[in-house]
């Protein structure tokens, strides 16, 4: 009866042992997802819910040598089309990349992604080729890719900046399809879609209130920068 | 060249491409004592060297010289003329009503080697110095104040103006004006 005891007891405890192993790598497994480098979210970040910024919406739009290709088609695989980069008054305009976030696995490949910036401010947006070669290159490209100037109006809280048509030269990846290389400056521009900008805002970005469009404009190289002061400096 | 177990004095001097590309072999025929001595005298050929070049070179930007400054007349001189005489400026703080022209200098170079295990590598980066030409004008587009000053490296542009901005606060008259 003892040795039967004995054995259900060391039974029990292999069950509970690997039930508790299972619990922990289903658990390790959910850390490993959620610091995967996903920036899909399914609402709006705390930042936007306490009005400390306000959302500049846009959508890029890749095209690779007359086709058409996502610009962000993975959240893991470093696959994008395009590096985006944002200037401030604090950087005198001078482009750095910016943290682009996602609203869902859906829109992000549409190109629908958007900013947290400071309102009432000028910033300067920048598009080029994603380039993992170099840090040196990556940088300096900031100063010759096309640049658009775009201001987020004091005390609002959702801005449309307008859908940045990327047109150029590709190469092939080792896997997947081509990738953007080299931006054509000349048919860079930027398209109003602010129709189906608000239907997203709508869907993604309740309760901040009317959109603001303001169309990025083109900034050239020797134009001046305008700068204006953040609120409370 | 041939290294061995007493360390050449070349090396302290100055290692060419070919010690360094045979650096290894030597590593493998050694002692440990005698590896050792060569990784640190490796590490010490590695590094960094600051040359101060004698007339800095303009890197970007034009540079605003004194004697290009005497015709603003405070109170008398238009945002307008400024422009005309100066050029379009880099920025234009446009509720402060301050105009900037930016430039920057070449202060030196840095002379770069890394060496490695059988290889090195060795650069030249140029480093900069900016400057700034600031100018504001009151709230009827009149010269108030101007300075030309170096950019701290370390401060972002933001904080160099707002510090101008605060030591020239005195009739402080913000303007909005149309992007």
């Amino acid at each position: 009866m003892k040795i039967v005891s004995s054995l259900e007891c060391a039974q029990n405890c292999q069950a509970k042992k690997r039930w508790a192993a299972m619990l922990l790598g289903a658990g390790t497994l959910a850390l490993a997802l959620a610091g995967a480098g996903c920036a899909t979210t399914s609402g709006p970040p705390s930042e936007i819910q306490a009005r400390q910024h306000a959302v500049l919406l846009l959508r890029v739009v890749t095209e690779v040598e007359g086709r058409i290709a996502p610009p962000f088609p993975s959240s893991i695989l470093p696959t994008d089309n395009v590096a985006i980069g944002v200037g401030d008054f604090f950087s005198g305009g001078k482009i750095r990349a910016a943290t682009l976030r996602f609203l869902s696995g859906d829109t992000r490949k549409e190109g629908w992604a958007y900013l947290l910036l400071e309102p009432g401010q000028v910033y300067y947006l920048a598009a080029h080729a994603p380039i993992s070669t170099s840090a040196w290159k990556y940088e300096a490209l900031w100063a010759v890719c096309p640049r658009w100037s775009v201001e987020v109006p004091a005390n609002t809280w959702l801005v449309y900046a307008g859908t940045l048509y990327l047109p150029g030269k590709g190469q092939w990846r080792l896997f997947g399809g081509r990738q953007l290389v080299e931006v054509d400056q000349r048919r860079a521009e930027v398209r109003d879609e602010s129709g189906q900008a608000e239907e997203i805002a709508k869907q993604w970005l309740p309760g901040l209130g009317h959109m603001s469009v303001q169309l990025a404009r083109k900034w050239e190289p020797g134009d001046t920068i305008i700068l204006q002061t953040p609120p409370g400096k | 060249m041939r290294w061995h177990r007493n360390i050449p004095t070349g090396i302290r001097s100055a290692p060419n491409i070919e010690e360094v590309l045979n650096f290894g072999h030597a590593m493998k025929s050694s002692s440990p004592t005698v590896n050792i001595v060569l990784l640190a005298a490796l590490w010490l050929a590695s590094g960094c060297l600051f040359i101060p070049t004698p007339k800095a070179r303009p890197l970007e930007g034009t540079e605003v010289k004194q004697a290009d400054l005497a015709f603003l007349l405070p109170g008398q001189t238009t945002r307008e003329e400024a422009v005309r005489t100066l050029g379009k400026p880099t920025v234009s703080w446009r509720d402060e009503n301050i105009l900037v022209y930016r430039w920057v200098k070449c202060r030196g170079v840095l002379l770069w080697v890394i060496a490695g295990y059988n290889s090195a590598q060795a650069g030249l980066i140029d480093v900069p110095q900016e400057f700034a030409f600031l100018i504001k004008f009151d709230g009827n587009d009149r010269y108030q104040a101007s300075e030309v000053l170096e950019k701290p490296p370390l401060k972002s542009f933001g904080k160099f103006l707002l510090e101008w901005r605060d030591q020239h606060a005195c009739g402080r008259q913000p303007q909005e004006r149309a992007l």
